[in-house]
């Protein structure tokens, strides 16, 4: 059955987004990403313009994330004080990042800049991910567990802060430099971030597995809602229709998958979610060497 | 049912058109007006039909609203590959298609077809750098034409267009889903002898219709309502499966 989508102004087969949104809602509901990383690059795949893919995957990414939050908040992993700190964060970086895609729009080349940014990031944090949970599954087998984290130089900086529910005492800085960071990756690459946010999460600040979830979501709806209403005001770029139809699928998957990840031990979970990353990865990385079969490329925008 | 009374409809309506020949050399007409893009657009055809007085002759254009492209030449820099050169279209048409009895060069001598820019190598499609060099604005034309008969938004053979006697004719318009929406102009030219006998513009709106219609003018018109609206369906659609999967 055929759908005609009025801002990406194209005909697609309802399943089809219906089937995209339920896969991907799922793993959202599993490791506590958005799942943009995976949807984004789905939809343009499909022939979805860019702008109208990043902004309304943006759109879908929140409710998916609302979904996904409030299980987790009843069964008490969201930190919220933590959670809005890094939202602040993340509502300058992704106000400063829709600003900087514009700008990179204009030079021509903001499909290079997303496409690298997606293989050194997901490169970079998947390979960390899997190293870290194959260490993490031989050391549970065979030696005591280790210190929760060590003392370094961030503990140095000022404006400290008690954590209850992450059991940290930490700079207020540190996680709105995060937020600042992830919200422009955000903005840039059509993401909610939880891909790069929740390895910063348990490896920069510290934070326990069983929270950080939780919380990642929590800033992710407010992050994406922000980069939502700029996309809408400057480019007029979120379909409405299509983004229902994803979160149709996606608050479904993202339901089950919550439940399902909530049964799986912490280091399991961060080295399947490594495994998807470098995926997509090297997807990319082999789309981006690989002779293209016409050397010209076009503007799939469909404005007029 | 339906089919039958679109059948005889049809035939009232080439009668009537064929009457009216007698005052004009050529007369056509569409099986709709306007073409509507609703929510289960995917897509549609539209028969033109028309009638001209003696021999001759028929070619028809179809061209949709202009519109501005980009084109992107990609080459290997360090391993990846990166666009390197890019070249803008001006004025393009968006949609084209041309039907016709025979072949259109055996119609139509070669300048004339240029100068109406009728065939997908005579489509006035020109760069916005006038110092683009020819050989390289060739190529980057050529890949735009081949993308956009790939996206079926301009025919690269001539469709039939059928006689049904010495003054009845017809041929099907096919438009795809991705169609732009705005005015379209098709043009019916009658040749006899290579000469242009008269010729007929007719105008045809595809348009939004409905719910289509009501949110793309929402998003352009009161985009900042409309952002914060799709943030707040998205927020209560997230909350109501939430609340939905806590019962079960």
């Amino acid at each position: 059955m055929q759908i005609y989508l009025p801002i990406a102004e194209l005909s697609v087969n309802i399943f089809l987004i219906l089937g995209m949104g339920g896969g991907v809602g799922f793993l959202s509901g599993v490791f506590g990403v958005g799942g943009g990383f995976l949807m984004t690059p789905l939809l343009i795949f499909i022939g979805i313009p860019p702008v109208v893919a990043v902004a309304t995957e943006a759109n879908q990414i929140v409710a998916s994330s609302v979904s996904g939050v409030l299980a987790h908040w009843r069964r008490g992993n969201v930190d919220f004080k933590m959670g809005t700190l890094l939202l602040t964060g993340g509502v300058i970086g992704s106000s400063f990042g829709v600003w900087l895609f514009t700008f990179l729009k204009d030079l021509g080349q903001i499909d290079l800049v997303i496409k690298l940014s997606y293989v050194v990031f997901l490169g970079i944090i998947g390979f960390l991910m899997l190293f870290e949970s194959i260490n993490a599954m031989r050391a549970s087998k065979s030696k005591r567990r280790k210190r929760i984290h060590t003392h370094n130089w961030m503990h140095g900086l000022p404006l400290k802060m008690r954590f209850r529910k992450s059991r940290l005492y930490i700079s207020a800085i540190l996680p709105i430099l995060i937020g600042i960071f992830v919200g422009i990756l955000s903005a840039i690459m059509g993401v909610g971030g939880g891909f790069v946010m929740v390895p910063a999460m348990i490896y920069l600040l510290g934070m326990p597995t069983a929270v950080v979830v939780g919380t990642s979501l929590f800033q992710i709806i407010f992050v994406t809602a922000n980069v939502t209403i700029l996309q809408a005001v400057s480019n007029q770029s979120v379909d409405i229709v299509l983004a229902l139809l994803l979160l149709i699928g996606g608050v479904i998957g993202a339901q089950i998958g919550a439940k399902f990840g909530g049964r799986i031990q912490g280091e399991q979970l961060r080295g399947m979610l490594a495994l998807i990353v470098i995926a997509v990865c090297l997807k990319l990385t082999f789309d981006l060497v690989v002779t293209p079969s016409d050397p010209f490329a076009f503007d799939l925008s469909g404005r007029h | 049912m339906t089919y039958r009374c679109l059948k005889i409809g049809l035939c009232v309506l080439v009668m009537m058109a064929a009457a009216s020949a007698h005052a004009k050399d050529l007369v056509i007409d569409l099986s709709a007006p306007i073409v509507k893009i609703t929510t289960g657009f995917s897509g549609t055809e539209l028969l033109l039909f028309g009638a001209k007085r003696g021999a001759g002759d028929v070619i028809v254009v179809v061209r949709g609203p202009l519109e501005d492209k980009t084109v992107h030449l990609k080459e290997r820099k360090l391993g990846i590959w990166v666009n390197t050169e890019n070249l803008t279209f001006e004025g393009l048409p968006s949609y084209y298609w041309v039907a016709s009895n025979r072949p259109i060069f055996d119609i139509l001598p070669a300048d004339t077809l240029t100068r109406l820019q009728i065939g997908l190598d005579d489509i006035n499609i020109v760069p916005n750098r006038p110092d683009a060099n020819s050989a390289e604005a060739i190529a980057f034309r050529a890949a735009l034409v081949r993308e956009k008969v790939r996206q079926k938004l301009y025919s690269e053979e001539t469709s039939p267009l059928l006689f049904r006697n010495d003054m009845l004719f017809r041929t099907r318009i096919n438009f795809p889903a991705n169609v732009s929406v705005g005015e379209f102009a098709i043009e019916t030219y009658l040749v006899r002898d290579q000469k242009i006998i008269t010729s007929e513009t007719t105008l045809l709106n595809v348009r939004k219709f409905g719910v289509e219609a009501e949110v793309y003018n929402f998003a352009h018109d009161q985009s900042l309502l409309y952002g914060i609206f799709a943030v707040i369906i998205a927020c209560v659609a997230g909350w109501a499966a939430n609340a939905a999967f806590k019962r079960s």
